[in-house]
């Protein structure tokens, strides 16, 4: 019977330690991931990740580049029809959500008050927010970004937003101090030049009250008190917001990475472009686009009823598509420019906005080119303005689309003939995600009311701030 | 192995190598060699293709009939390998000591461990990879489970009968991994990492968990005819929160032997059973706190984000609760068979990445998510019409019908997205059958015609709250499943064949949508038969809506390749399909040769059988494909099917002998 003793006390010992937890919290501790990172390698992420998705190949080349009739497409035509893929939009939304915003929260959450780190994080989101809000129109804003908060954010009207970017654009652009902490190698987009993040933010603000100004009397008082002094504002081709691409894989250009790596040839220029800029014998062309087999300058026609052959039309210019590095230009000198000229009705401003952009481009603009340029904008100076921010823009769908959904400018983009749609027009937005339908439905069904979204979910009412 | 005479050690050792020099491409990717097929012109001449796959034509280019999209297939299959190595050895070593004729205790330790050597290589000119890519994948999994159970079994008479057993368990599991990717390559053909160009890309981890248990489980017998068994356990799980990590969980079961106290006429056997478990399920390790995870760096420059999924530090185990009752019964000489199975289980609290409104910062959160219900009835009989002296013929039935609903979900979630592809989503919502397939559909005039605009493209269809994109198109749940064996037996001879079938359930064909935008299916030949439909287009029918009520038949004509589009661009239910099939699954000739032939050989019994498996689709409502085969292996993917490798049929011989 000893025996048996001795074997229920193991035993007994054994249970009992079957119930200790001892080294339960150390074995759950994620050995593969840090807790804590510096904030500049967060921002690095925030920057890069974010424009490659504005600046991409689906985002930009797919939706709003394409609807907006910088590109046309060749292969899988069904976008250029506005038949839009839901997951696509769903995947935008929730990539600029959970990603580079999701990423500046953290740094604002944890970043110094002041500091130019905290500043940058504020310029950023009010970036990509604005792109969320010209594109989506009303989405969560007050209450986005912190989950324990809520989980079902309310739908902020876009005045409210607006308002909101453009008070966080302020602050930051007060905040930037060239004497203040260094951003680091994550500053991909002025490494580390602290005076030109301040004109970043200060062009960004200009770009969205210029927008807005004539839905609130206080932004057209702030626009043109920023106006006053340009060099508070991007002032040259050099100040410009970009960010360039360190390798010709994962972290290349999208538009070359979507034609190289992704093996995709599924966009040429949209006939549109190739048509105006022949107009005025634009000495862009060869930059923006190639020539056909047959040797000229050639557009595709956006969503033609029936497929076209696509050897004959101009593929996208070899310094958008065939440069692993080439610029994603986040705002540009021209487009500061343009801005001026509509705020302040001047043709100077107008000029030297398109000479900008030849600047930019590498090519020189000459005087039969720039009197056919002066002509337009003495015909119709906001047409003339905005066709040649348009023009300006090749390369950021996004904010070509919004100047266009805001001015109904150029006039040439029309819809396409075989649209699934027949006479909705160009679509006014980007359709709400799917998966909002699970996980927020009241207040996105409430907001979808508000905005009148029809069926489609990319027709509705005009957006706030258009003219 | 006896020790002593109390003292048994026993054990077991079992290794399993995998050599694979390419597993096969699956999915929506270049190295299908079936999408290469879908997407390949009817005229294009493979044999030449395979013939030149190494040449270049006169740009230097390999050897293809399209270069923007499509690599030379051959060239995919000849170089753009995915070896694989794996080794798995499990084993256990167990101690016994028998304490008293009716009390024993054991000690046992056990492991299960593999490594996992993986290769993916894309040769350079690859068209996704032009520049060459090289992924390597070193996995090496342990998991040890020791425990220590003591046992009581006694017969204390035919009235009653005891076998209890208490114990504890713990369970370690490490799962380690490294996989490498090198982005470019030097020079063609050499695929390891001093060939890489750039830097080489590295994501390592390790996952530990632990599980400690005690269980008691007790069996009794009554009379020999009436048994109850009851169990209980408590789990402690290192991957849970301190206050929610210890979870118990109990079952019960009964059952009668009827037949043994109440004579039934013609019934030589009854059985009925019933019972009562609860389940406790813990997670993956790592989902309580929050962590950066890392982008590929950016140049030299490290890159961290937030992870898209959100940690949640208030995570409960997972419960299952099952009932479950049954009837087992012979009669008639054993020439009928009944075996009646009906269950309901309720899997609660299931810890899911829960899609969360990407607004808040996160697309998904690990959460206790809503329950799943599952019931069911499962039945097999079987018959034996014949059984004359040396011809038998036995026919044996299955049939099982499963209803899986999720239930409860968090406030302010209808529907868990399961997966989405070609923009058609596969969800679950609440209380719908588990698996929907929600998406886009054509507009249809009340007569079923298809609803074309004045261009001649098909119109989509919207729900009364104006959404096109939110059509239940089907679902993957079958009505029931079954089969049927016959069984004829002569003499040593028999012949088995087995017909199993499935009723209901829908699928979304991709196949079939590329196949039509492509141009290769048969049904693409409508519109360009005649020189005249390809030079000036032809009328494909649908209506139009004169927004009256009344339609106008179409008069716009297309050409084959515009419309053929129109069934890829985003029109779902055109690739949606009834899943129901009816197969021969298996045929079966066997023959036992005479045991007197080989008396005192020392063998047994011989058997020579030939038999074929998957032998024939007999009824299927979709075209082209197996409706039985999916995109890929994994549950969310159900529903979904593109490229397919076309279902193997086996046929054989094997030779048994029995000593």
């Amino acid at each position: 019977m000893k025996n048996i003793k001795i074997w229920l006390l193991m035993l007994a010992a054994l249970v009992s330690s079957a119930g200790c937890e001892k080294d339960f919290d150390e074995i759950n501790t994620n050995p593969n991931r840090p807790e804590d990172v510096p904030l500049t390698n967060v921002l690095i992420s925030a920057i890069s990740q974010g424009v490659r998705r504005t600046h991409g190949a689906n985002m930009n080349m797919t939706y709003a580049g394409l609807w907006v009739q910088h590109y046309a497409k060749i292969q899988y035509i069904d976008e250029d029809y506005y038949d839009y893929r839901p997951d696509a939009f769903t995947a935008h939304f929730d990539g600029l959500y959970a990603g580079p915003l999701a990423d500046l929260q953290s740094i604002i959450n944890k970043a110094p008050n002041p500091s130019n780190m905290l500043a940058a994080a504020l310029t950023m989101k009010s970036y990509y927010f604005a792109i969320i809000t010209d594109h989506w129109g009303e989405v969560p804003y007050t209450e986005a970004l912190s989950p324990s908060l809520t989980t079902t954010p309310r739908y902020d009207g876009q005045s409210t937003i607006y308002d909101g970017l453009i008070r966080d654009l302020r602050t930051a652009a007060d905040m930037f101090d060239p004497a203040g902490d260094d951003l680091g190698p994550g500053d991909i987009l002025y490494q580390g030049n602290v005076a030109r993040w301040k004109k970043f933010a200060n062009s960004l603000r200009a770009r969205l009250l210029n927008r807005a100004k004539h839905k609130n009397p206080a932004y057209a008082t702030e626009l043109q008190a920023l106006l006053a002094n340009p060099n508070n504002l991007i002032a040259s081709n050099a100040e410009n917001a970009f960010i360039t691409y360190p390798d010709n894989t994962v972290n290349s250009n999208p538009i070359y990475n979507n034609k190289y790596n992704d093996g995709r040839n599924d966009h040429a220029v949209s006939k549109t472009l190739v048509d105006l800029l022949l107009s005025t014998n634009d000495p862009r062309l060869p930059v923006y686009a190639e020539k056909n087999d047959q040797g000229v300058y050639k557009g595709q026609p956006n969503g033609t009823v029936e497929p076209n052959p696509f050897t004959s039309v101009s593929q996208i210019g070899r310094a958008f598509r065939d440069d692993p590095a080439a610029p994603s230009v986040l705002i540009s000198y021209a487009e500061v420019k343009f801005i001026m000229a509509e705020a302040l009705n001047s043709k100077q401003h107008y000029l030297e906005g398109v000479m900008a952009s030849c600047e930019q481009h590498g090519v020189s603009a000459d005087a039969a080119f720039m009197a056919a340029v002066e002509a337009a904008y003495n015909s119709n100076p906001l047409r003339a303005i905005i066709t040649q921010k348009w023009i300006a823009l090749f390369g950021d769908g996004c904010e070509a689309f919004t100047e266009y959904r805001r001015t109904s400018f150029p006039a040439e983009v029309q819809e396409v003939p075989g649209s699934s749609f027949p006479g909705k027009g160009v679509p006014t937005r980007f359709a709400y995600p799917t998966s909002e339908t699970g996980n927020n439905k009241a207040n996105l069904e409430a907001a979808i009311q508000r905005q009148g979204i029809d069926n489609t979910g990319i027709f509705s009412n005009p957006m706030w701030w258009r003219l | 192995m006896k020790m002593s005479e109390k003292l048994n050690l026993d054990g077991n050792i079992t290794y399993t190598a995998l050599r694979s020099n390419n597993r096969p491409g699956i999915g929506y990717a270049g190295d299908n060699i079936l999408q290469q097929t879908i997407w390949t012109g009817r005229q294009v001449d493979w044999e030449y293709l395979r013939a030149n796959y190494k040449n270049r034509d006169e740009f230097g280019r390999i050897v293809n009939w399209n270069h923007n999209y499509q690599n030379n297939p051959f060239f995919t299959l000849y170089n753009n390998t995915k070896p694989q190595r794996r080794d798995r050895t499990n084993g256990y070593i167990a101690l016994t000591y028998q304490l008293l004729p009716w009390l024993k205790i054991m000690g046992r330790t056990g492991t299960d461990y593999y490594t996992d050597n993986r290769e993916i290589r894309f040769e350079k000119e690859t068209v996704d990879y032009p520049n060459g890519q090289f992924q390597a994948q070193s996995y090496v999994f342990q998991e040890t489970n020791s425990d220590v159970l003591v046992t009581v079994d006694k017969y204390f008479s035919d009235a009653f009968s005891l076998n209890a057993t208490v114990g504890a368990v713990r369970r370690d599991s490490r799962f380690q991994g490294i996989e490498q990717t090198a982005n470019a390559l030097v020079v063609p053909g050499l695929f390891n990492f001093s060939n890489a160009d750039g830097a080489v890309n590295v994501n390592q981890f390790v996952n530990r968990l632990r599980v400690n248990s005690v269980l008691a489980q007790v069996s009794l017998g009554f009379w020999n005819f009436i048994y109850l068994d009851a169990s209980a356990r408590n789990d402690w799980s290192s991957t849970l929160p301190a206050q929610n990590r210890s979870y118990f969980y109990p079952a019960f079961n009964a059952s009668v032997v009827v037949s043994e106290k109440v004579q039934i006429p013609g019934i030589s056997f009854l059985k009925l059973r019933g019972g009562f478990a609860q389940a406790g399920k813990d997670t993956e390790p790592y989902r309580l706190a929050p962590v950066y995870a890392p982008n590929i760096p950016w140049g030299g420059t490290p890159s961290f984000t937030i992870p898209n999924a959100a940690p949640n530090s208030e995570l409960k185990p997972e419960r299952a609760q099952s009932i479950e009752a049954g009837l087992q019964l012979q009669a008639f000489n054993n020439r009928v068979r009944l075996d009646v199975t009906y269950y309901n289980t309720d899997n609660i609290d299931q810890i899911i990445p829960l899609n969360v409104f990407s607004t808040t910062g996160f697309t998904s959160r690990f959460a206790n998510a809503g329950t799943i219900n599952n019931n069911g009835v499962e039945i097999q009989f079987g018959l034996t019409p014949i059984r004359a002296k040396a011809f038998r013929w036995d026919i044996d039935l299955n049939w099982a019908k499963n209803n899986s609903t999720v239930k409860d979900l968090p406030e302010g979630v209808t529907e868990i997205t399961l997966n989405t592809n070609w923009g058609l989503r596969l969800v679950a919502r609440e209380n719908e059958p588990y698996g929907t397939l929600v998406g886009r559909r054509v507009k249809r005039a009340p007569d079923g015609q298809i609803v074309v605009a004045p261009n001649g493209r098909p119109v989509y269809d919207a729900d009364a709250n104006g959404n096109i994109n939110n059509f239940v198109l089907g679902t993957i749940t079958p009505d029931w499943v079954g089969g049927v064996r016959n069984t004829f037996s002569w003499k040593g001879l028999s012949l088995s064949a087995l017909i199993d079938m499935r009723q209901g359930s829908d699928l979304f064909s991709m196949t079939y949508i590329f196949g039509r935008y492509a141009g290769v299916l048969e049904e693409t030949l409508e519109g360009r038969n005649t020189l005249d439909e390809i030079k000036n287009g032809y009328n494909f029918g649908g209506v139009i809506d004169n927004g009256d009520g009344t339609y106008t038949p179409n008069t716009t004509k297309r050409s084959a390749e515009a419309w053929n589009a129109d069934f890829y661009n985003r029109r779902h239910d055109r690739g949606v399909f009834d899943a129901s099939f009816i197969k021969l699954r298996e045929v079966t000739l066997a023959y036992d040769f005479p045991k007197k032939w080989f008396a005192n050989s020392g063998i047994g019994g011989l058997r020579l059988a030939v038999y074929g498996r998957n032998l024939a689709l007999l009824h299927a409502n979709v075209p082209h494909i197996d409706p039985e085969t999916a995109f890929d292996n994994s549950n969310a993917m159900q529903g979904i099917e593109f490229g397919q490798l076309p279902s193997a049929r086996t046929v054989g011989v094997t030779l048994n002998a029995q000593f």
